[in-house]
């Protein structure tokens, strides 16, 4: 099989992830955080190595770092924490339902107002847009920082600190692109990074991190145990404990140690060379092919994520899909949970084919693929000369 | 910081602390563990237990940013300890 659906969640993980989890399992069964005995303790040794494991990959200290279940848990949980009734909130025109959904959700309620800003091809064009939508209540800019769904990056680093020079919040939702771009968070453009612990940081599904970069901690949507201050009626006000109630997915967390540490040793600027790579060679090739419209631009280190959007012509998104399946290769049509992407690049009637590649991709799979989908449209043709 | 024998508790706000305040004396040469500490007016805690020069270690953990929990000792609750 060849597996090119690493946007949703990258497959397979790593052999140290596969043996982390296992081993957490079988070693590390108790409650981290909750009770004193040797097991407890040792426990949550192992779930502190993965915030400082994580601290180290953003450059941020292991107390910033909250466990979530998913990007979308985070993503929620620092905007509905943040905002306050009468606010307004700019959000990007690339954005993914789990940023679009929370804050349209907020208006219905009447909590908030939001403006989308469009995404251009020129950095300072994009920054300019976002500023020129800041009104003196802007409480919060949240934007993802790269689509997921054709790969376009966004300048989120210029326009936090545009923001910073006017006063407002910066979130990142790094979905697509935790552990493949260079985040650096001592620079303090951004407030909020939110991201999945089972793409880019190759850990298990159920894992998730919202990395706090500021003193204005978002309150609590959960409310809870968190081993701390226990006779305390209020959630506590320090990191990570007010952000993390009830009992954490330990072996989840322990195996994303390991996924993390996997993303260490091959740095993220080599695993996102070697897929930019791979996305490239495909560009050039479905190019070259009749009957290919591609939506993504051509893949370029440091303007696109290593993913790529395109259609058969004539064909709909999630039949080519199908079609695909049938020679073992997977992919993900439709459109991607990104409402806003698809209708910014008049892509919402027909969805996208989105391929998207991970660490253990190699270029005989796009090879495979290619001559996969030139089987599909060869057999297409012959279809339509038939009627 | 309640001193028995040659170690000293050190009580801090979250587990959290209590491992990377551990790990930060560790660096600095202390035998070091983390422990649960029982308050009866805050709850459930943690501590890091030290050998040696405790006020150095406290103010190293302070230095570091290490959020030390306030004892509430003279506000205790009856009942048998």
């Amino acid at each position: 099989m060849i597996y090119f659906d690493n946007a949703a969640t990258t497959f397979p993980k790593p052999q140290c992830v596969v043996r982390a989890v296992d081993d957490a399992l079988l070693h590390y069964g108790a409650n981290p955080g909750r009770g004193g005995h040797d097991l407890s303790m040792q426990t949550a040794q192992k779930v502190f190595e993965c915030r400082e494991k994580a601290a180290q990959l953003f450059r941020c200290s292991p107390e910033q770092v909250i466990f979530t279940k998913n990007c979308t848990e985070s993503i929620n949980a620092a905007i509905k924490g943040l905002v306050r009734p009468g606010d307004h909130m700019i959000i990007s025109d690339l954005e993914h339902n789990a940023v679009y959904r929370v804050v349209e959700s907020l208006r219905r309620q009447g909590i908030i107002e939001y403006d989308i800003a469009p995404v251009f091809d020129s950095d300072e064009q994009t920054v300019w847009y976002f500023e020129h939508l800041i009104r003196p209540n802007t409480r919060l800019i949240a934007c993802t920082q790269g689509s997921n769904v054709f790969g376009f990056r966004v300048p989120v680093e210029k326009i936090g600190v545009m923001a910073h020079r006017r006063g407002v919040l910066m979130l990142v939702d790094a979905a697509q692109t935790a552990g493949v771009v260079d985040i650096d968070l001592s620079r303090r453009a951004i407030d909020y990074l939110c991201m999945p612990g089972h793409k880019g940081l190759y850990g298990p599904a159920g894992t998730g991190i919202l990395i706090v970069n500021c003193d204005i901690l978002p309150r609590p949507l959960c409310e809870g145990g968190t081993g701390s201050l226990s006779m305390e009626a209020q959630m506590p006000d320090f990191l990570p404990d007010r952000l993390e109630s009830g009992t954490v997915n330990t072996s989840g967390i322990i195996g994303l140690r390991a996924g993390i540490d996997f993303v260490l040793k091959n740095t993220p600027s080599r695993l996102y060379q070697h897929e930019m790579q791979l996305c490239h060679s495909l560009y050039s090739r479905l190019c070259r092919m009749d009957g290919v419209k591609i939506y993504s631009d051509e893949p370029q280190i440091g303007k696109n994520l290593p993913l790529i959007s395109f259609n058969l012509i004539g064909m709909d998104s999630e039949d080519t899909a199908q079609l695909l399946n049938q020679y073992h290769i997977a992919v993900r049509p439709g459109f991607h949970c990104a409402a806003l992407a698809h209708k910014k690049m008049h892509t919402d009637q027909s969805g996208t084919v989105r391929v998207s590649f991970g660490a253990f991709n190699r270029q005989s799979e796009v090879d495979d693929f290619c001559r996969a989908v030139q089987g599909i449209l060869n057999s297409e043709r012959k279809k339509r000369k038939k009627i | 910081m309640y001193s028995i024998a040659n170690a000293t508790d050190i009580p801090v706000s979250s587990l959290t602390y209590a491992i990377k305040g551990q790990k930060l004396l560790e660096r600095y040469g202390y035998v070091a563990w983390t422990g649960r500490n029982h308050d009866r007016v805050t709850g459930c805690g943690y501590k890091i237990t030290v050998r040696g020069d405790a006020q150095k270690a406290r103010q190293i953990l302070l230095e570091n940013g290490i959020k030390l929990a306030q004892t509430s000792s003279s506000q205790r609750r009856g009942g048998r300890p």
